[in-house]
């Protein structure tokens, strides 16, 4: 056997091993993109696991009292009528 | 304020004041529009459509979406006294024409009350399902967000008013029930009541501002509410919230920061306590 092919199994090994080593770092960063995804997905969408939150029936929750129904402003007034708010 | 001009829609007249006419034909439309989406008495009116859908989800325009969620908030922030269900109460109390065409001495009785069910509606951007026979009524809810509307179409200084209701562009006098006025500063004036639009069922007077509760007519001590809101929608929700509660509504619309004015059938003014303090004249020392 001559000295060049007693060096090829060492160099085959080598490469399998390379080989080896490349598919775990693939399948191990797929694995860790998979999580990192569903995470951040979980975070930016809540509730969107829920399939009846889309429809939903009405509670006294939903209600934002200080906004829909606020108060306006009035003053005395300083001139004659240009308008009236009455019954039609 | 100069030139008002005037026309029909929504079964009130609508007032339009300093408004180019390109705008006041963008505010006309806009009514027009609105009846034809919300009215009770168009049986091709989307709302109908909804109403006969018989407990099946309907999918609804952007504009019918929007004022059904206005109406479930407004139920909700007033736990249920305004309640956009009615539909059926109000058809049952004989309120089933346009008013004008409404026969006002009907001799058969009402019909069957129905009380409201807001927090059974199932409503999302694009749909709306109701429970089995119930019937949405919009109108109240409809005309006022129309005023507000219409009155953010007006580049200067005007307003629009329909049917008691009214938003303003820029500081306006208004003449209130009783006899007063006072200046609007911001936000809307409404007036609600039961004094022009009654009439007789089975020898029993009816009228429009229903009891969820009961399903039937409210039996208030007013005879007509005027609030002011931060919009016209707001104001007109305060105005039937005030008679709806019968005597605790200043009480309530002081809590919520509302001026109003309560006027009781012989013509007695009572104004709440943020009202008293809004129209006040400033002491001299």
């Amino acid at each position: 056997m001559s000295a060049a092919s007693a060096r090829n199994p060492s160099r085959l090994a080598a490469a399998r091993q390379r080989a080896e080593d490349a598919k775990a770092a693939l399948a191990t960063g797929a694995v860790v993109l998979f999580s990192a995804t569903g995470l951040a997905v979980a975070a930016t969408h809540p509730g969107h696991h829920k399939a009846s939150s889309v429809v939903r029936e009405q509670s006294e929750e939903d209600a934002d009292e200080s906004g829909s129904l606020g108060g306006g402003t009035i003053a005395p007034a300083t001139s004659a009528p240009a308008a009236s708010t009455s019954l039609s | 304020v100069s030139s008002v001009a005037r026309f029909r829609s929504m079964g009130c007249e609508v007032l339009v004041a300093g408004a180019t006419p390109a705008e006041l034909a963008c505010v006309e439309v806009l009514f027009e529009e609105r009846d034809r989406i919300f009215s009770r008495f168009r049986p091709e009116s989307e709302l109908n459509r909804v109403n006969a859908a018989g407990g099946r989800f309907v999918r609804v325009s952007a504009q019918f979406a929007r004022a059904v969620r206005t109406s479930l908030e407004s139920a909700a922030a007033t736990r249920g006294v305004l309640d956009p269900t009615l539909g059926a109460a109000i058809e049952a109390a004989g309120y089933d024409a346009d008013f004008s065409r409404l026969r006002r001495d009907d001799p058969r009785p009402a019909g069957d009350a129905a009380p409201g069910c807001w927090r059974r509606v199932r409503a999302t951007s694009f749909g709306v399902q109701l429970p089995r026979g119930v019937r949405l009524d919009l109108n109240g809810v409809v005309k006022a967000m129309a005023v507000d509307d219409a009155a953010a179409l007006l580049d200067g200084d005007g307003y629009v008013s329909a049917g008691g209701d009214l938003a303003a562009r820029g500081e306006l006098t208004v003449a209130v029930p009783g006899g007063d006025a006072v200046r609007l500063v911001a936000g809307g004036l409404a007036t609600s009541g039961s004094g022009k639009r009654r009439w007789l069922r089975g020898d029993e007077i009816q009228h429009h501002l229903i009891d969820s509760r009961t399903g039937r007519p409210a039996a208030s001590p007013w005879e007509q509410v005027t609030a002011c809101g931060a919009s016209c929608f707001a104001a007109d929700a305060a105005a039937k919230l005030g008679y709806l509660l019968g005597r605790r509504g200043s009480e309530e619309l002081d809590a919520r920061g509302i001026p109003a004015q309560f006027v009781d059938p012989d013509g007695v003014v009572v104004e709440n306590r943020c009202w008293r303090d809004a129209v006040a004249e400033p002491v001299c020392a």
